[in-house]
C-alpha cells in the first residue's frame, strides 16, 4: 500500500500573468515507513514538493494521496523541519519542543514525557530551560528536529534542514538523525538535501529531480540494510553509488 | 537566566548596575552641554540686560519654578496622567486594530487605506471637534490625544505581524493553528520589539495630544497654566511649566524605554 502517492503533479506560479511552471508531471510513490531524499539543484522546485506534501502549497494539477485520502490542507500529523531552526526566541527549549502539543490544544503532560525523551535521545536533557540563543547552530536544529517528532507524526518532511550548517556539525546531525530513525522515533519521512552523501547515507530511495521545470527523473534505490552506521561512508560500494548519482545529477542538468 | 556579572575592585556587581553606569555615562554628555547652553544663556541675558518677559535668564525661570513648584507640579501631573491612560488606550487601540486587520483580509481590504488617509489629514485642526463632542473636560483631551497617537503603535504592530519569519507562520500552517492562535502564540510576541519603537513615537505624541487639548479648553493641567501665564506675560512660568512638563514626559518616555529593552532582553536573548 503506497502511503504517499502523487500523480501527474504539477504547479504554476502565476506572478503578474506570466506562468512560470515550477514542477512538471511529478509521478512519485512512498511506502510507510521509508526515508525518501530528494535530490537536485538548488531553486528547483523540490521544496514546493514538499510543502505540498505539508498540504500548504496549492496543487495546480494532479492528485496527491496520503494514508488513501487526496491532499487539500494541512493535516496537522506532519512534523516538519525548516534550513531555519524556527525556534520561538522567548521559549525554552523544553517549551518549544512542546509547541505542537500547544497548539493542537492536547493534554501536556503525556506529550511532556515524550518530549523529555526526545531531548534526551538526541543529547539536549541538560539544556531544556535554556532558551533558543544559548544553543549553538546544531543544537538549536537538534531541538528543531525533537520539535518536530514531538507529535509522533505520520510522515517528516525535512526541507535542507543541516544545509546552513558547518560540515563538521552536519556529519554529526547525519548521525543523530540516522539514530533516531533507527530507533523508530519517526516513520515515514521525506528529506530534501543537495548533499548526495547526506542522501544516500539516510535513505532507502533517492528521487533525483532536474531543474525547472522540474520533475522527478531517477529513483534510485539505496541497498545498504539497517541499521546503518556512520562507517558506511568509507565503504566502496557507497562511494561507487554517489559517483553514479552524481553523473547522473550532471546527465540530467546538461538537457 | 545566566546572572552575568562584571567585577568593580573585584567585587562581583549585578548586571543592571552595569546597565546603570552605561546610562550614567550616555546621559553625563547631553547633560553636560544642556549645563553650558544654560550658563551661555545667563550670561547672555545678563549682559544684554534683555527684559524678562522677553527672555528671562535661566536663574529667574528656576526662581520661578521653585516658588511655584506645588502647583506647577500639580497641573503636571494631572496632564501627564492624562497621558500616561492615553498612551494605555492608544496601545490597546493600535494593537486591537492591527489584530483584526490581521485576522480578516476583508476588514483590512476595506479600512487599511482608510486609516492612511485619516493620517494625511492635520488632526491638530481637530482638537477643537473633540471639545464639541466631548465636552471641556479631561475626556476630550484623553479622546484628542489617542486619535493623534495610535498611528505609530497600529503601523508597528502592523509591521511587526509581516515581519515574522515566514517558516515560523508555515509551522503554525502545518500544525493547523487557526489564525488567532498563529497571532497570540507567534505573531504578537514576534511584534513586541516593533509596537514599542511604535510606543515610544506614540508617547511623544501622546503629550502633544494632551497638552493641546488644555490650550483649546481646560480648566487645570499644563496646557491650562501655561495659557494662563502667558495671559499675564509671566513668561518664567512659561518656561519653568516646560521644564516641569519635559522632566515628566522624558520620565514616561523612559519608562516605555526601559520596557523596551527588558522585552528585547527577556524575550530575545
Amino acid at each position: 500500500m503506497s502511503f504517499i502517492r502523487g500523480d501527474g503533479l504539477r504547479k504554476v506560479y502565476d506572478p503578474g500573468g506570466k506562468a512560470v511552471e515550477a514542477l512538471h508531471n511529478v509521478n512519485f510513490i512512498i511506502e510507510k515507513g521509508e526515508f525518501v531524499s530528494i535530490l537536485g539543484p538548488s531553486g528547483c522546485g523540490k521544496s514546493t514538493l514538499l510543502m505540498m506534501c505539508a498540504g500548504l502549497e496549492e496543487i495546480s494539477d494532479g492528485l496527491l494521496m496520503v494514508a488513501g485520502a487526496p491532499m487539500t490542507g494541512p493535516r496537522g500529523d506532519v512534523g516538519i523541519m525548516f534550513q531555519d531552526p524556527t525556534l520561538l526566541p522567548w521559549k525554552t527549549v523544553i517549551e518549544n519542543v512542546l509547541f505542537p502539543a500547544r497548539i493542537a490544544r492536547v493534554p501536556i503532560e503525556p506529550v511532556r514525557e515524550r518530549a523529555h525523551a526526545l531531548l534526551r535521545s538526541v543529547g539536549l536533557h541538560a539544556f531544556e530551560g535554556h532558551r533558543p540563543h544559548e544553543l549553538s547552530g546544531g543544537m538549536r536544529q537538534r531541538v528543531s528536529i525533537c520539535r518536530a517528532l514531538v507529535n509522533d507524526p505520520s510522515i517528516l518532511l525535512m526541507d535542507e534542514p543541516f544545509s546552513a550548517l558547518d560540515a563538521i556539525t552536519r556529519d554529526q546531525m547525519n548521525v543523530l538523525l540516522l539514530d533516531l530513525w533507527q530507533q523508530q522515533l519517526a516513520r515515514t519521512a521525506l528529506f530534501i538535501t543537495h548533499s548526495i552523501r547526506e542522501a544516500v547515507l539516510l535513505s532507502d530511495r533517492i528521487f533525483v529531480m532536474t531543474r525547472r521545470p522540474a520533475t522527478i527523473v531517477q529513483n534510485v534505490v539505496v541497498p545498504f540494510s539497517r541499521p546503518r552506521s556512520p562507517e558506511l561512508t568509507e565503504d566502496v560500494e557507497f562511494n561507487r553509488l554517489c559517483g553514479h548519482l552524481r553523473s547522473m545529477i550532471e546527465d540530467s542538468h546538461v538537457g | 537566566m545566566s546572572a552575568e556579572a562584571f567585577s568593580i575592585g573585584g567585587v562581583a556587581a549585578p548586571r543592571w548596575l552595569s546597565g546603570a553606569f552605561r546610562f550614567a555615562d550616555g546621559a553625563m554628555r547631553p547633560a553636560g552641554f544642556i549645563l553650558i547652553c544654560l550658563a551661555a544663556l545667563e550670561i547672555l541675558a545678563r549682559t544684554l540686560a534683555v527684559p524678562e518677559v522677553l527672555f528671562p535668564a535661566p536663574s529667574r525661570v528656576l526662581t520661578a519654578l521653585v516658588s511655584n513648584a506645588p502647583t506647577i507640579c500639580y497641573h503636571a501631573a494631572l496632564t501627564v496622567s492624562q497621558v500616561v491612560a492615553a498612551l494605555v488606550i492608544s496601545f490597546a487601540v493600535g494593537v486591537a486594530v492591527a489584530t483584526i486587520f490581521t485576522l480578516s483580509r476583508v476588514i483590512n481590504d476595506m479600512f487599511a487605506p482608510l486609516f492612511i488617509v485619516l493620517q494625511i489629514i492635520p488632526k491638530i485642526a481637530l482638537a477643537p471637534l473633540f471639545v464639541i463632542w466631548f465636552g471641556p473636560g479631561g475626556l476630550s483631551h484623553l479622546s484628542f490625544a489617542v486619535c493623534l497617537s495610535f498611528f505609530p503603535i497600529l503601523a508597528g504592530a502592523r509591521a511587526g505581524f509581516e515581519e515574522t519569519s515566514a517558516d515560523a507562520v508555515r509551522l503554525c500552517s502545518a500544525l493547523r493553528a487557526s489564525r488567532l492562535q498563529t497571532l497570540i502564540h507567534v505573531k504578537l510576541p514576534m511584534a513586541l520589539p516593533q509596537l514599542f519603537v511604535g510606543a515610544k513615537v506614540s508617547t511623544t505624541l501622546c503629550i502633544i495630544g494632551v497638552v493641546l487639548g488644555e490650550f483649546v479648553s481646560a480648566r487645570a493641567g499644563i496646557g491650562w497654566y501655561i495659557v494662563q501665564a502667558a495671559a499675564l506675560s509671566q513668561t518664567a512660568n512659561i518656561l519653568a511649566a516646560l521644564v516641569v512638563l519635559s522632566l515628566f514626559g522624558l520620565l514616561v518616555y523612559g519608562v516605555v524605554a526601559a520596557g523596551e529593552i527588558v522585552v528585547r532582553r527577556r524575550m530575545f536573548g
